[in-house]
């Protein structure tokens, strides 16, 4: 897997949201769609690859959605898909979970309750719970109607910016802004605590559940070791003299996360770490913020995808096994690769 | 008995309608059903004898007055009673509102209205000379004081002038009388007489006793208003005209709209009035002697031309004040007319010196001085920017002056390159001068033991104390660098240099410049000092929060000090090592998670064995020690044993006045190696006995709370 070329060419520009994308998930399986959320307080429903994308030479854009889900009244932050697509969840600043219908475009259930807004959102247990979070891990019930959560993680200090729920190892990981990573196994009803000392802003398990990918704003993003907490391997880091080299062009951008929520995520495979990135703090150069993927066991940059010159911060990034990846980008655009 | 037939008969005729229907149609009788029914007595209104309550009938008098002395609508009214339609008081509102004005009148029957015409007098208002009623508007009158004289002479006067009267002059033939002059006259006044016009009489009049009220009776004066007062000074004045003169017709009391009595939620409030006293309302004066106080002030004068004068603050719109200042010229502060010649400042304004008067003389056209200016072409240059122009360095103009040579140098002819750089950075000057890099002098160079010493100055500090402290953890079963064999001799090497066992200069890694060796000694010291385990006095007194768990399975051998153990990671150390980027075992600390029933059917497994057995949460100290699952997660990884040399630990030991470790083959507890992985479901750790009460005692000091 990792002797393949990361795919990096432009297929598909969605321009459907007026604000930055905060939010940007594939469908489940085959991930024909893409679920966008966005601070203009909308969640869209896209093609994630128009039919005639993979033939033309040209980047295709698309300025309207399929769908459009509009309920929230403050900005969309995370959007969850179901497994069997027939659902999908948001959360925003407006502090409920919203359960959605796809097909009907409305919402089925809301949970209110969190205090703070709502950052991350999540799908566990065969679709069944929800798992939001504040600074409390709420986990929502979607088969009763009952109004309180099934159980509340209070652990966190601080607002939990990212979740993930791994389901092969009954495991949910949460990533706070107080620098911890907590991974509640439910199985083995055991918490761990990994201190990261930094904001984490992005948490994934990879897909065997040995190790965690979490993004901190000392702009590391670190894979840790599931068992003992120790570092595998690092990404990134300050800006340094080594600039990476892609396709023999020495590419001046750098990978950034000092200021603002940015998602990695594993990729190819768990093969390749991939992340959006904030713009450099001073632009002065116009480059604007890239989308970075390494390698993980070299450690090596494998890509360096430019997102143009507008755009300040790629805030998601999402991974499609099929070979096509999705960026959101501040400028409220949408852009997939393949 | 007719009528009552032909009701029958009018009914089976319009059998077909209905009643309520047959009815609406009538705004008359519905007994008039032959010939033409006669029209409604008031238009609108339903004259069928329908039922009205008391309250809504209304009686009113021969005048269409509502009689409020008769208390019940009978028949004695003249024309009878004619029940008056229920008009709703929302549209006629208006209506309702000008009747509710009441006049005296209208209490008064016929011998008190003929009283009081009687009691009428037809006279002119005063101000009738002049502009109409000028009582009404005093401002104006006020503004046009100067242009009118207000009463004017009557035709009587005029006639009587013609005739040679004078004012103040009596009526009458001249009298020859002495002069009368001053009292000092009058003593050595002369006999002489001279004709005189009469005196003016004072004008006697009486009072007409027009009442059968007793003399002196002042009684109706009580009853006037308190806001016709100012009247009433007139009237003492000379009360001697009586009412004759009061040309004004009080107006009425202003009567409440009451029902039947008044209520004592009428009252008005005013001690003066007893609403329940019976018969006429009579007061008499009751003080004795003497007026009684007038509170009321002076009436301000209206003629008064400044308004400020007056006591009380009178509002004069601006209208009236426009009027009054017009007339072209404008009295000063104190009603005064400026001085002749002088204008009053405010109106100076207008009048502004124009600036026109003093302005500088017109250069004529194509005027040229006959005067050059001698500074005319060449610019002027200061001294520091004629030096700034200057290409010159002081070296070449030492060389243009014929100067020896200075022997001084910078000390950037020393300086390398990089460290130019990290200067030029520091201060933000880009323009120093290039770095030589040049070499000390012969005989000035250092000495090998000298660099070494510099070196030395590289090296960290680190207190003896805690390099000893950061070993003995490392004997104990622990040191950082794990997954760096080389790293972690290396930090070994640096803590026994800065424990005292060395002196060697720290180990470098191969090929690494002296910064990255510095920046990796100051992370060995940092890392000392985060491994440093708390000192044995506190240690013994304090155990970590997670207790409960611990005392069961951390005291393996309870004769020991088992409580010695460093305690797990606090807080701060743990965001200390991720700092370092020491992930692993600092930074991980792992807790009891309970999840609830619900969400593990939700997640479709079985819920963990601690959840099953004590769903009510980590209470359940009193479950036996195997039931309870717990994190044995340090256990899993000690470290290996001999990362220092049991003897230099032995000597560190004995250096520092303590017991030698004992050796792990003496079956220390703390160096026991624990690679078991974690087993929920048994667990070695766990099993072990409840630690002796010795301990608890030594943590807690006291045998009275030992009662369990």
């Amino acid at each position: 897997m990792p002797s393949k070329s990361f795919p990096a060419r432009h297929l598909h520009t969605l321009k459907t949201h007026n604000a930055p994308v905060n939010a940007v998930t594939f469908s489940s399986y085959p991930g024909t769609y893409v679920l966008t959320g966005s601070s203009d307080r909308a969640v869209h429903l896209s093609r994630a690859v128009p039919n005639n994308a993979q033939k033309s030479q040209q980047t295709i854009e698309t300025t309207s959605p399929i769908q459009k889900y509009e309920a929230h009244g403050y900005s969309v932050l995370d959007v969850a898909v179901a497994a069997d697509n027939a659902r999908f969840a948001s959360v925003g600043g407006d502090r409920q979970v919203f359960l959605w219908d796809v097909e009907e475009g409305i919402t089925t259930r809301r949970w209110g309750g969190h205090t703070s807004r709502i950052e991350a959102v999540r799908f566990a247990g065969e679709g069944d719970s929800v798992v939001i979070s504040d600074t409390t891990v709420n986990l929502w019930d979607t088969r009763t109607r009952d109004q309180k959560p099934i159980q509340s993680l209070t652990e966190a200090t601080d607002t939990v910016s990212s979740l993930h729920a791994h389901m092969p190892s009954y495991s949910i990981a949460s990533g706070s802004y107080d620098g911890h990573v907590r991974v509640y196994d439910v199985r083995m009803g055991k918490t761990t605590d990994d201190v990261l000392a930094y904001p984490v802003t992005s948490v994934r398990c990879s897909a065997d559940g040995n190790a965690i990918l979490a993004s901190t704003l000392d702009s590391y993003i670190r894979m840790l070791d599931r068992s003992n907490g120790s570092l595998l391997a690092a990404f990134g880091g300050p800006a340094k003299e080594k600039t990476p080299f892609v396709d023999g062009t020495r590419s001046r951008h750098s990978y950034r996360n000092a200021e603002l929520r940015v998602r990695s995520t594993f990729a190819q495979g768990d093969a390749v770490v991939l992340s959006g990135s904030e713009a450099a703090k001073n632009d002065e150069e116009g480059l604007g913020a890239a989308v970075f993927a390494w390698d993980i066991l070299s450690g090596e940059t494998v890509a360096v995808v430019p997102m143009g010159e507008k755009v300040k911060v790629v805030s998601c990034v999402a991974w499609n096994e099929k070979g096509f990846w999705a960026g959101g980008c501040s400028d409220g655009t949408v852009r997939v690769f393949g | 008995m007719n009528i009552f037939i032909f009701k029958c008969c009018l009914k089976s005729m319009a059998a077909k309608r209905p009643r309520a229907a047959f009815e609406a149609d009538l705004s008359h009788s519905p007994y008039a059903f032959f010939g033409t029914p006669l029209p409604p007595l008031e238009e609108g209104s339903r004259d069928d004898g329908s039922y009205q309550p008391i309250w809504k009938q209304e009686v009113t008098d021969e005048r269409g007055e509502r009689d409020s002395t008769a208390l019940l609508p009978v028949d004695s009214v003249q024309e009878g009673w004619t029940p008056a339609t229920f008009v709703s008081s929302r549209q006629n509102r208006a209506r309702d509102a000008k009747k509710a004005e009441q006049r005296a009148e209208d209490f008064m029957d016929e011998e008190d209205l003929r009283e009081q015409e009687e009691s009428r007098i037809l006279n002119t208002t005063e101000g009738f000379a002049g502009f109409g009623s000028t009582e009404a508007d005093p401002t104006r009158r006020a503004g046009f004081m100067d242009l009118l004289k207000t009463g004017g002479e009557t035709m009587g006067v005029k006639l009587l002038k013609r005739m040679g009267w004078r004012e103040g002059q009596g009526i009458g033939p001249k009298i020859r009388r002495k002069a009368d002059l001053d009292e000092k006259a009058t003593t050595g006044a002369s006999e002489e007489t001279y004709l005189f016009a009469p005196e003016n009489p004072p004008m006697v009049a009486f009072i007409r006793k027009k009442d059968h009220k007793g003399l002196g009776f002042t009684g109706e004066a009580q009853l006037e208003k308190p806001g016709q007062e100012n009247n009433d000074e007139e009237e003492e004045e000379d009360y001697f005209f009586g009412d004759r003169l009061s040309n004004k017709k009080k107006p009425a009391k202003k009567s409440q709209r009451s029902g039947f009595g008044v209520g004592i939620l009428n009252d008005t409030g005013s001690d003066d009035e007893d609403p329940y006293s019976l018969g006429p309302q009579i007061s008499y004066n009751k003080t004795i002697g003497g007026k009684k106080k007038k509170t009321k002030e002076a009436k301000p004068t209206i003629a008064s031309s400044n308004p400020l004068l007056n006591a009380k603050p009178v509002f004069i719109s601006k209208k009236v004040a426009a009027a009054r200042s017009a007339g072209g010229f404008r009295k000063c502060r104190d009603g005064r007319l400026p001085l002749d010649g002088f204008v009053l400042a405010d109106s100076l304004s207008g009048l502004s010196i124009s600036d026109k008067k003093y302005e500088p003389p017109q250069v004529p056209e194509g005027w040229t001085s006959s005067r050059k200016s001698t500074t005319e072409g060449a610019s002027y240059v200061s001294t520091a920017d004629a030096a700034k122009a200057s290409t010159l360095d002081p070296t070449s103009r030492a060389a243009a002056l014929g100067e020896a040579q200075l022997p001084g140098k910078s000390i950037f002819d020393w300086m390398t390159p990089e460290a130019r750089e990290r200067i030029a950075n520091l201060t933000g000057n880009k323009n120093l001068p290039p770095a030589m890099s040049e070499k000390a002098p012969k005989g000035f160079e250092l000495s090998e033991t000298d660099r070494r010493r510099d070196l030395w100055d590289l090296v960290p500090n680190l207190d003896k104390h805690t390099a000893v402290q950061a070993l003995t953890r490392g004997v104990s079963g622990w040191m950082p660098y794990s997954e760096d064999e080389n790293k972690r001799s290396r930090y070994r090497t640096f803590i026994e240099i800065r424990a005292g066992l060395r002196d060697t200069l720290p180990d470098r890694v191969p090929g690494s410049s002296t910064d990255e060796w510095v920046t990796e000694m100051n992370e060995f010291a940092r890392a000392a000092e985060v491994f440093k385990p708390m000192s044995g006095v506190m240690a013994s007194r304090f155990t970590s929060a997670s207790s409960g768990p611990k005392i069961a399975s951390d005291a393996p051998d309870s004769s020991d000090t088992p409580v010695s153990r460093p305690s797990e990671k606090p807080d701060d150390p743990a965001v200390a090592a991720a700092k370092v980027g020491m992930f692993g075992q600092l930074t991980r600390s792992t807790t009891t998670f309970f999840p609830t029933r619900l969400l593990c059917k939700r997640f479709n497994i079985k819920p963990p064995e601690h959840v099953q057995l004590d769903p009510g949460g980590p209470s359940g100290s009193s479950k036996g020690p195997g039931t309870r699952f717990q994190s044995g997660g340090y256990q899993t990884d000690a470290g290996p044993k001999d990362l220092v040399s049991q003897e230099v630990m032995n000597m560190i030991m004995i250096e520092s006045g303590r017991q030698p470790v004992p050796s792990p083959g003496e079956g220390s507890a703390q160096s026991k190696p624990a690679p078991t992985p974690v087993e929920p479901e048994h667990n070695e750790a766990i099993e072990a006995e409840r630690p002796g009460d010795d301990i608890f005692k030594a943590i807690f000091g006291s045998d009275d709370e030992d009662e369990e």
